[in-house]
């Protein structure tokens, strides 16, 4: 009976449960008993076999990605409210509340004066609604533009001011389905030479990336140029980062396998290999060529968890 | 930063930033618990949708009487209980099936000493695997209460308000889960 309790006193003891008078208590019988010295060190070491078995605990990606996916399906179920509901509310709000007639009022003045404002100032609202469709695409890459605002939370648009070709300044606001916000981000991105920006419109993307997204080549291209030119590691990094949200495909394949053949920084070189142990390998052709390269940077790479994680990716595990 | 009650009380109103600040101050926590009870990511990020989602859709029937976090991490503890795999369902029950008809038979020494030549990081990998599959045949209110203890670093008595049950309750599944974990990693304590 004794044995029972001191038994229980060791594991609680090894989880950290134990105050200090019992501690000292445990320490004083385990002097002069052998049978649960033995037990508390076999205890011991079961729990520090476990504990070199650390879990890989999700980072910051994982939680970004989340992040993301939860707020999308959360704006789609507000979107989602039926048309019947949101009426019944307005009414509910405008029949019932004390202040109905005054906020009616106000709301038919403020109609009013939106209608005016459409009618008498079209010409100008429509210079500053710079829809899409209005755009040939084409015509980007010839732009200039002025200022960038990266949206602040999901539910925000990316904001692009730019001259047009008379001078007049223009903004443009969208999210990221928008094929137009898609190519001002690449051109921005391409042509500014601070590392900073390129790290947060980077960042930006994996952040704010919507459900479905289909990126457009010009910003798949503008990641995947800077991961393999660009001097500052920072954004070679968080280009990775957002490339590796798209679509996985052969050209992303081979900037992974460029990053963890040349890439000068280790951690670089480890989230390539990160992300090509987690894809899917039938899905990733290892030809002779690839395999060469490989090989040799097993035998060059100074890393050892790389150079250990890149022969069991050419082994085929993951 | 707001308090969790300023915080609740705006997004019971339909402030969206406000639930996104909610989200993001215990996110994280709610996915390693996730992450830590299934040790699989994307089960992790099943759950952590499926915890948001019912905290989002009952936040506005939430009154404060306990702390949000504590309600949250239940939900959290409850929705990790419950969960059930909905993808490659069959493959893992083959899989499970397969693990359980051969489970007297396997021996992590023998896959040691099987001939092959295997590398040392094998052989880690290998342990490993055979660890956290041992870990993940615990029943499931042992296996929630060994990860909260063993990953998260919860008190006993922090574990036995998630799980609503008594501190007594909790001390037991830990000593039966470590009693065991050491009969089914005997090999590996031995070599």
């Amino acid at each position: 009976m004794k044995h029972e309790k001191y038994k229980e006193l060791l594991e609680l003891n090894i989880l950290g449960e134990l105050n200090e008078n019992e501690q000292i208590e445990l320490e004083n019988h385990l002097l002069e008993c052998n049978e649960c010295s033995e037990e508390y060190s076999q205890l011991k070491k079961m729990y520090s076999i476990i504990a070199k078995n650390s879990l890989e605990f999700p980072d910051e990606r994982d939680l970004q990605n989340a992040r993301i996916k939860l707020f999308n399906t959360i704006n789609a179920e507000q979107n989602n409210q039926s048309f019947s509901e949101k009426v019944r509310n307005v009414f509910s709000e405008i029949f019932f509340k004390k202040y109905a007639i005054a906020f009616g009022s106000l709301a038919l003045v403020l109609i009013g004066l939106l209608i005016g404002y459409l009618v008498f100032n079209k010409s100008d609202f429509q210079q500053n609604k710079f829809a899409s469709n209005e755009i040939d695409l084409d015509e980007i890459e010839n732009l200039e533009i002025t200022n960038v605002n990266l949206p602040e939370k999901f539910s925000s648009n990316y904001e692009f001011e730019f001259m047009n070709e008379n001078g007049k300044q223009i903004s443009y606001n969208g999210n990221l389905n928008d094929i137009v916000i898609q190519k001002l981000l690449a051109k921005a991105f391409k042509e500014t030479e601070n590392p900073a920006f390129k790290i947060k419109t980077a960042n930006s993307v994996v952040e704010f990336m919507p459900e479905n997204f289909k990126p457009d080549e010009k910003i798949k291209s503008a990641f995947i140029n800077s991961i393999i030119t660009d001097q500052n590691p920072g954004v070679r990094k968080t280009a990775i980062q957002a490339l590796v949200n798209f679509p996985f495909d052969n050209e992303i394949r081979d900037v992974l396998l460029h990053t963890l053949e040349t890439d000068n920084n280790a951690a670089n070189r480890m989230d390539a290999i990160n992300i090509l142990l987690e894809m899917n390998l039938k899905s990733i052709n290892v030809d002779n060529n690839i395999r060469t390269k490989l090989e040799e940077r097993i035998s060059k790479e100074d890393n050892e968890v790389i150079k250990l994680k890149t022969a069991n990716f050419l082994r085929g595990g993951n | 930063m707001q308090d969790d009650n300023q915080l609740i009380s705006r997004a019971q109103k339909g402030d969206n930033i406000a639930f996104e600040q909610l989200v993001m101050k215990y996110d994280r926590i709610v996915l390693n618990i996730a992450y830590g009870y299934r040790n699989s990511k994307e089960d992790a990020q099943d759950i952590y949708q499926e915890v948001f989602l019912r905290v989002y859709r009952g936040l506005k029937n939430f009154q404060s009487r306990s702390q949000f976090s504590t309600w949250l991490y239940r939900i959290t503890v409850n929705v990790c209980i419950e969960y059930k795999r909905k993808v490659k369902n069959y493959i893992n029950q083959s899989l499970n099936k397969f693990d359980d008809e051969n489970d007297n038979n396997f021996s992590f020494e023998s896959n040691l000493d099987s001939g092959e030549r295997i590398d040392q990081y094998t052989v880690d990998n290998e342990r490993n695997n055979f660890i956290k599959s041992e870990i993940d045949k615990l029943p499931k209110q042992l296996k929630m209460a060994f990860t909260l203890k063993y990953y998260q670093g919860l008190k006993i008595k922090e574990i036995s308000s998630l799980m609503n049950c008594s501190e007594g309750t909790i001390k037991g599944y830990l000593f039966t889960s470590s009693k065991k974990l050491r009969e089914k990693l005997k090999p590996i304590l031995e070599v």
